[in-house]
């Protein structure tokens, strides 16, 4: 059978000692920003992106793959037992993990968290290995229109999927598509909206723009508020009792199933997945008042959906070549940094590569339940230092981060500008997610919508007499109108309010 | 009539519609083309046009709804942070890594609420030895040290 042999070959590679090595550096690191609040790992891998370059390709991906869902673990141990999300993608688990934090089961709650993500890992691990190979097959028939009507289909996704007003997500998604035009125009080589600054000729940088939007603007928004954190240093037996274990069980094959599909969708990943995965539990309870009251089934249900999201969100990367949200944007980056183009011509052209991220994932997972719960007093530690010392680090790490993939000073003016609008974003309610999809996709966009035209002699009914990309238009349409509904708007809005 | 607020939806609609005003006036003399040859101007206008009416509607939806009131700023935090980014910026390339250091944790931990200055300078020096130690000779990233280097 084929998928046994690609996946022993897969492990093969993913155990050769380098390999092993740097699957666990992505895990520890990945944990240690998960456990830190205020850095994710947006930031940090933009930060080691350029270190990468003196690496391999194969044990470079396996890294930064690692740091990402590595950080949806330690992110769960800072909201256990701090009540403050470690990671963004862990918000929900503050509710319940909390409690149960406060009741003296902080163990139970940890260890719960670790198996559920261990279970969910191992599932989105075989999904990725299942779904891929057809999936890339497939997409190697794409053509512009194809492409182009597939990231309109990204793009409202991203939009249905923000939180707040649809309308502002749209306007988001327009700014963040201007944005990414900025630069050189591939065709005629006419500069746009450069305003004469060189480094601007190749485009606004990606790493500026995301550290600024999401690691600055961060930083701004927590400095409004007076620092509460109360470490609890008392964790308890990290055994479950039965009862927990019974409860647990169900929630965690629901947030698994939940949030790998979650993760596929363009624009989700592994936030949308435990938020969507705790407003499920809770609806389908049997007696909702137990959640926000330490209820194992809402720490279970989402622990599992982000580090599903966080694995399957690798699927539209991997065979498609398009992000389906800013980490995976990052991602790209580093093939790009390795020379691989990303797309469906990935799995056939570089199977090493392709077979061996998916084994290391699964190793990476079993790594991190060790890293996690047996070692949970190291980074219970490392929550003891306040805010007011972790931020301005944060804040440097982003500078150098800005600063070294280009050497460019110019580029951390970039991530201060963009701070400050990532600041009145927020304070307008526009959320950035969007934005940056847009701004990623921008000049592919253009490109593919370009190309598109000139093989249809500029017909646009192109995008319709194509089977499969009228298909794609299709399912963004249907998207679009079912968030107009109302009954799905008021679960929309019920989803994002519940945290 | 009902006297106009500003509220968070109309300030977030005129900020859509001067980011497409701007795109449109600085794109202005970049050449169209056609749809079959698209010029360098074809799509910026395009998406200028689609923000100026996208903020046009939630600036109307903020004119004739009540709205939720503008959050309040808090400026320290805002202005003391960015100006750290930007004193790193502009230290890194002629004063080297470990001053811009000094400077960004400096003048950023003044941003915060609970600000001590001997913690402060402890960590600026600490960090500043840590990120020559980490970046220069750890990760290898090639960047200035000292001034002049």
């Amino acid at each position: 059978m084929d998928l046994f042999n690609n996946i022993i070959f897969g492990f093969g590679v993913a155990l050769s000692p380098q390999n092993l090595l740097f699957c666990f550096f992505g895990a520890l690191i990945g944990t240690l920003i998960g456990v830190l609040p205020g850095i994710g790992p947006l930031a940090t891998l933009a930060m080691l992106l350029p270190a990468t370059f003196y690496l391999p390709p194969i044990p470079a991906l396996i890294m930064l793959a690692g740091i990402y869902y590595g950080a949806q673990y330690g992110g769960s141990t800072t909201a256990i037992l701090v009540n403050v999300p470690g990671e963004s993608a862990s918000v929900v688990t503050c509710l319940d993990g909390h409690q149960m934090a406060r009741k003296g089961r902080a163990g139970a709650a940890l260890a719960i968290a670790a198996l559920g993500s261990l279970f969910a890992g191992t599932v989105s691990t075989l999904i990725i290995a299942v779904a891929s190979p057809p999936l890339s097959e497939f997409a190697i028939k794409f053509l512009a229109p194809e492409y182009f009507s597939l990231m309109v289909l990204g793009l409202v996704g991203s939009m249905v999927l923000a939180r707040g007003s649809l309308i502002n997500a749209v306007a988001m998604v327009f700014l963040g598509l201007l944005l990414g035009l900025v630069g050189t125009d591939v065709n005629s080589g006419r500069e746009r909206f450069t305003f004469d600054i060189p480094v601007l000729s190749d485009g606004i940088g990606f790493v500026p723009v995301a550290m600024g939007l999401f690691g600055v603007a961060e930083i701004l928004i927590n400095l409004e508020r007076r620092d509460q954190r109360y470490v609890g240093s008392v964790i308890g037996s990290l055994m479950p009792t039965r009862d927990e274990f019974r409860q647990a069980t169900p929630a965690v094959l629901r947030g698994t199933a939940l949030g790998s599909l979650l993760g596929i969708l363009p624009g989700g990943g592994a936030l949308l997945a435990s938020f969507a995965a705790y407003a499920f539990e809770k609806k389908i309870a049997a007696d909702p008042s137990r959640f926000g009251q330490g209820a194992i089934e809402g720490v279970a249900a989402p622990e599992a959906a982000n580090n599903a999201g966080a694995q399957t969100s690798f699927i539209p990367l991997l065979t498609l070549g398009i992000p389906s949200n800013p980490v995976m944007a990052l991602m790209i980056g580093a093939m790009m940094i390795q020379g691989i183009a990303p797309g469906p011509q990935v799995m056939t052209q570089q199977p090493d590569l392709f077979w061996g991220i998916i084994a290391s994932m699964w190793i990476g997972n079993l790594m991190l339940v060790i890293i996690n719960l047996p070692l949970v007093g190291i980074w219970v530690t490392l929550l003891k230092v306040p805010y007011r010392m972790l931020f301005p680090s944060i804040l440097l790490l982003c500078a150098v981060g800005s600063y070294s993939l280009n050497s460019s000073a110019t580029e951390v003016g970039i991530m201060a500008l963009f701070g400050l609008l990532g600041y009145l974003f927020y304070k307008l309610d526009c959320e950035p997610a969007p934005l940056i999809l847009g701004f990623i996709l921008g000049p592919l966009m253009e490109e593919n919508l370009r190309r598109a035209l000139i093989v249809s002699h500029g017909d646009p009914l192109v995008f319709v007499s194509r089977p499969i990309s009228l298909t794609l238009l299709i399912m963004a349409v249907l998207l679009l109108l079912l968030v107009v509904l109302p009954a799905v708007r008021r679960t929309r809005a019920e989803a994002f309010t519940e945290a | 009539m009902h006297r106009l607020r500003l509220n968070r939806d109309l300030v977030a609609g005129l900020m859509f519609v001067a980011f497409g005003a701007a795109g449109l006036f600085i794109a202005n003399d970049y050449p169209r083309g056609t749809a079959l040859r698209m010029g360098p101007g074809y799509m910026p206008v395009l998406l200028c046009w689609g923000l100026v009416m996208l903020g046009g509607i939630i600036a109307i939806k903020g004119m004739v709804t009540a709205g939720v009131s503008l959050a309040a700023w808090h400026l320290r935090p805002l202005v003391l942070v960015l100006i750290a980014v930007v004193a790193f910026a502009l230290l890194i390339e002629p004063g080297g890594l470990a001053i811009a250091t000094v400077a960004i944790v400096l003048i950023g931990a003044a941003g915060g609420l609970e600000f001590r200055l001997g913690e402060a300078l402890a960590l600026a020096l600490g960090l500043a030895a840590g990120a020559v130690g980490l970046f220069v000779y750890g990760l290898k990233l090639s960047m200035p040290v000292w001034p002049l280097s």
